[in-house]
């Protein structure tokens, strides 16, 4: 992934939300998602055949939005135990809690194939493998409960030691009750429940009969009293080794049962990592659906000659605060194939945020989401690179434009590679005249490059370069600065006044001409102090007439 | 009259705590499981610390083992179960984490040995004890605790049951004293403002120290425990204020400071969550009280009756008769010498 976007990259142009915000039920779709990886162009077929199967289950849903709903509530029962599979086909045996763990895992895994029977949907990862065969050697008794217990029925052994263990323990209560009813009797004490009797000095009667007593021993004795326990008797002291002896081969009686259980599991662990692999997909693909619906996504065409061609294209995630915000967003369309595209253009007129646009659109494509925006053709990239022109390096000392030409330097080495290479407002961070240099120097350089390249700028006359492509954001020019005036009077509110009449989108510019001077104008109705509005487009007049 | 007839049909959920080690704790549960035994009642069983340990590794003394009866419910950790010498039907692994393992529940099968840990939390075991109800315990007992290390209290129970006994002092009169003075603790009054209540829970929950001013405003000190705060809280309280609430602790140190730089305090009321929260003894308590501090608390402890164990493990003991005569004049509510299992619970 890392090697297609960086960390940085990714959450800069908002794909990190966006993964956050994929929903998964399951600890394997979880997994899933964390190990996505991009196709590129030399799994187009994969790529096609993803979105292909989001369609399918996207089509299921619209018709039966019940299915949505039963599905989310048979993945909501899986933990992940995968490691208790993988223990068990490499012969270890599994103890009570795991088996118990395994046998609702694969009581729920059944549940849902039989779910997808009676919904079914036509992606092979909703096909699941039977797990009948270990659901019945973890439920013997067929009673669909979802508890374990190492069962009488496992093995004939096992039940007659139970049987034979149960029969000792109620001799020996027996015989424990008639003793201590016998020495209630003969003595006139009752025994304490664990066989101490207590007796009080002046009770010397009773005291003489205990001591003659061949069934009790003294064991203790205080100021107050004498403590005599019961001493077992020779039948007791016989049956009470029996039960010992029993219950160490109930214990070994177990353990063969675990064994025996944990192979056959083993035997089956491939099938169950298959299921289990398979849930995973298609949570994920449920997620991925969520995503699509939420977002008004659609899916996006897949092409092999380099492209990007977007209708109505969507940030999702800046769409979502703007919504928040109460506002709404402009969809844009763009059209950019390999070489350079410019992109001029108002102040606020939204170039970065269409740039971030196109970035995330072909990622979430590659990545084999629905995308947000009308129509999409996209032609998988090897990589995006997104320079936003402030960022700061202060690990390694590098000043805004350090770390930019840090960047570039990187992403210019890679140019060769096929990949989408966005740069916001290419060498702003220094003085205009190098600024200027460096801009002609990189588009000049990428421009006979096989990666689809955008950049923006506020530099006049780079737009004249032969071979490049042009496009100018609309932005204010449509609009009567009177009207503005007029808006603004009324309202003080400037950014929903600019917002209102911001022409977002972008159109081609073929000849070379002056970028439109928004820059005051804006700063002027924002209500920058007058008199240096005045100096500004002054002092701008002055050097067009030195220019002339 | 047996411990049974004091909860059934009145509690669903019974706590058991010791004021010590060995004061009789494990005695006093046996003797439950025992009665519900005898009477046919499905217990619910876990606990908010170790215990059923053979070995008590502080003082070395044995302790009784649990013996538990077939389809009792009982909660208790991975570790636990896979030793268990009871044959157990694992009914739900919960999410409960302890350092023995998770919490799981299960139902004994096969009558044996158990030891029980059950989850570290409140409200850990308020979801324990409610999921053992569903799953058929009538009454669920739960093995508490009364210390610092435990987060876990008895006022999460409708009752509880106090163990005490000899292994408090050798002096008789030591032990009547410090077991009148747990009960009395216990039996603090709740803030009776209903108003207030639902604030000073939430400020609880913030695990905060707070001032409450008449007209119901907050201030929120800036100390993160109690035990060398007290002058900063004693300064920071004025005419208006009307509760301080201290989420933590109460210690004698808190109380002494405030006294030195305040007379306020007379007019407040301090709050603690609940009775095991103070760790003020008899004498400095009373003390505290004639000085005119008011101490209240969030939740009552509903102590139901005091089982007495008069042998202590360091081997001396008391007078069985005289220990429960005494105990019972100076103690408001039942008790019963769990040793001398013919003594009949006086009311």
């Amino acid at each position: 992934m890392y090697n297609y976007i960086t960390e940085e990259n990714a959450k800069e142009i908002g794909l990190k939300h966006i993964l956050q915000k994929l929903p998964t039920q399951t600890p394997y779709g979880k997994e899933v998602k964390e190990n996505i990886n991009p196709y590129l162009s030399d799994r187009i077929k994969d790529l096609r055949k993803t979105l292909r199967d989001l369609g399918i289950f996207l089509e299921v849903v619209e018709k039966d939005y019940q299915v949505l709903r039963g599905l989310n509530n048979h993945l909501g029962e899986f933990i992940d135990i995968k490691s208790s599979f993988y223990r068990a086909r490499n012969h270890e045996i599994l103890n009570e809690v795991e088996l118990f763990e395994i046998k609702n895992q694969i009581m729920a895994m059944e549940k849902l194939r039989k779910f997808l029977r009676r919904s079914p949907i036509a992606i092979e990862v909703f096909q699941l493998l039977s797990m009948e065969k270990i659901e019945q050697l973890l439920d013997p008794e067929n009673t669909g409960v979802e508890t374990f217990y190492i069962y009488d029925v496992y093995s004939e052994e096992l039940t007659n030691i139970r049987r034979k263990k149960r029969e000792l323990e109620e001799k020996i209560t027996y015989l424990n009750k008639k003793i201590k009813e016998e020495i209630e009797e003969e003595i006139g004490i009752k025994p304490k429940l664990n066989g101490e009797i207590l007796v009080q000095r002046e009770n010397e009667q009773q005291i003489e009969k205990l001591g003659n007593s061949k069934r009790v021993h003294q064991i203790a004795e205080n100021i107050k009293f004498f403590i005599y326990k019961i001493k077992p008797s020779k039948e007791l002291k016989i049956l009470e080794t029996e039960l010992e002896d029993i219950k160490l081969l109930e214990e070994e009686e177990e353990f063969k049962i675990r064994q025996m259980l944990s192979e056959t599991i083993g035997e089956s662990a491939n099938d169950i990592v298959r299921n289990i692999d398979a849930i995973g997909q298609m949570d994920f693909i449920m997620g991925k659906a969520i995503l699509a619906l939420q977002m008004k996504a659609v899916k996006p065409k897949i092409v092999e000659e380099p492209m990007l061609r977007v209708k109505d294209g969507r940030h999702a995630v800046i769409e979502e605060k703007l919504k928040r915000q109460g506002s709404s967003y402009t969809p844009v369309d763009v059209s950019l194939e390999k070489g350079i595209t410019l992109i001029t253009g108002a102040n606020m007129g939204g170039k970065t945020i269409t740039l971030k646009m196109m970035a995330l659109i072909t990622a979430m494509a590659q990545l084999g989401f629905y995308v947000p925006a009308k129509e999409a053709i996209i032609s998988p990239v090897s990589f995006v690179y997104f320079s936003s022109g402030d960022q700061q390096s202060e690990e390694n000392g590098l000043s805004t434009f350090g770390a930019e030409i840090e960047g570039l330097k990187v992403v210019i080495e890679k140019a060769d590679d096929a990949g989408l290479i966005l740069i916001d407002e290419l060498a702003r961070g220094t003085n205009p005249l190098e600024g200027y240099g460096i801009s002609r120097g990189v588009l000049e350089y990428l421009k006979n490059k096989p990666s689809i390249s955008v950049v923006t700028t506020h530099f006049d006359g780079l737009s004249n370069i032969e071979g490049i492509k042009h496009l100018q954001v609309v932005g204010l020019k449509n609009v009567p600065v009177e009207t503005l005036k007029e808006q603004l009077q009324v309202s003080k509110d400037y950014k929903g006044v600019l917002e209102k009449y911001m022409d977002y989108r972008l159109e081609e510019k073929k000849e070379e001409e002056v970028s439109p001077k928004d820059a005051i104008m804006i700063a002027k109705l924002m209500g920058l102090k007058e008199e240096i509005i005045e100096e500004a487009s002054k002092s701008i007049r002055e050097r067009e007439e030195q220019n002339e | 009259m047996q411990l049974m007839d004091l909860i059934r049909y009145k509690y669903k959920t019974v706590s058991v705590v010791g004021m010590a080690k060995n004061a009789g704790k494990t005695v006093t549960l046996n003797r439950l499981l025992e009665e519900a035994a005898e009477k046919n009642i499905i217990l619910g069983l876990t606990s908010t610390g170790r215990d059923g340990e053979k070995q008590d590794l502080v003082t070395k003394t044995e302790k009784p083992t649990i013996y538990v009866m077939e389809n009792t419910i009982i909660a208790t950790t991975e570790d636990c179960l896979l030793r268990s010498d009871a044959k157990l039907e694992i009914l739900e692994a919960t999410d409960y984490v302890t350092a023995m393992g998770r919490v799981i529940i299960c139902k004994v099968k096969a009558r044996g040995m158990i030891e029980i840990a059950g989850p570290d939390t409140n409200s850990e075991i308020r979801e324990v004890a409610m999921k053992m109800r569903f799953y058929g315990a009538e009454i669920v007992l739960i093995d508490g605790a009364i210390n610092r290390k435990t987060t876990a209290s008895p006022s999460i129970t409708e009752a509880t049951i106090l163990a005490t006994g000899a292994v408090l002092s050798r002096d008789i009169d030591k032990v009547i004293e410090g077991t009148q003075h747990q009960v009395h603790l216990f039996n603090l009054p709740t803030i009776e403002d209903e108003t207030m209540k639902p604030l000073i829970a939430s400020l609880m929950e913030d695990k905060s120290y707070s001032i409450i001013d008449k007209s119901g405003n907050v201030e929120v000190l800036d100390i993160p425990t109690a035990i060398n705060n007290g002058t900063t809280i004693g300064r920071a309280l004025t005419e208006e204020s009307a509760y301080v609430i201290l989420s933590g602790s109460l210690v004698k140190k808190t109380l002494e400071d405030i006294l030195t730089v305040t007379e306020l305090y007379k007019n407040v009321t301090f709050i603690v969550r609940d009775a095991t929260k103070i760790f003020i003894g008899a004498k400095d308590w009373n003390f505290f009280i004639r000085r005119g501090f008011k101490i209240k608390v969030v939740d009552k402890i509903n102590t139901l009756v005091a089982t007495l164990n008069p042998y202590a493990p360091q081997g001396y003991q008391f007078d069985p008769k005289e220990f429960y005569n005494r105990m019972k004049r100076n103690l408001p509510l039942p008790v019963i010498d769990v040793m001398l299992e013919e003594e009949e619970v006086h009311v």
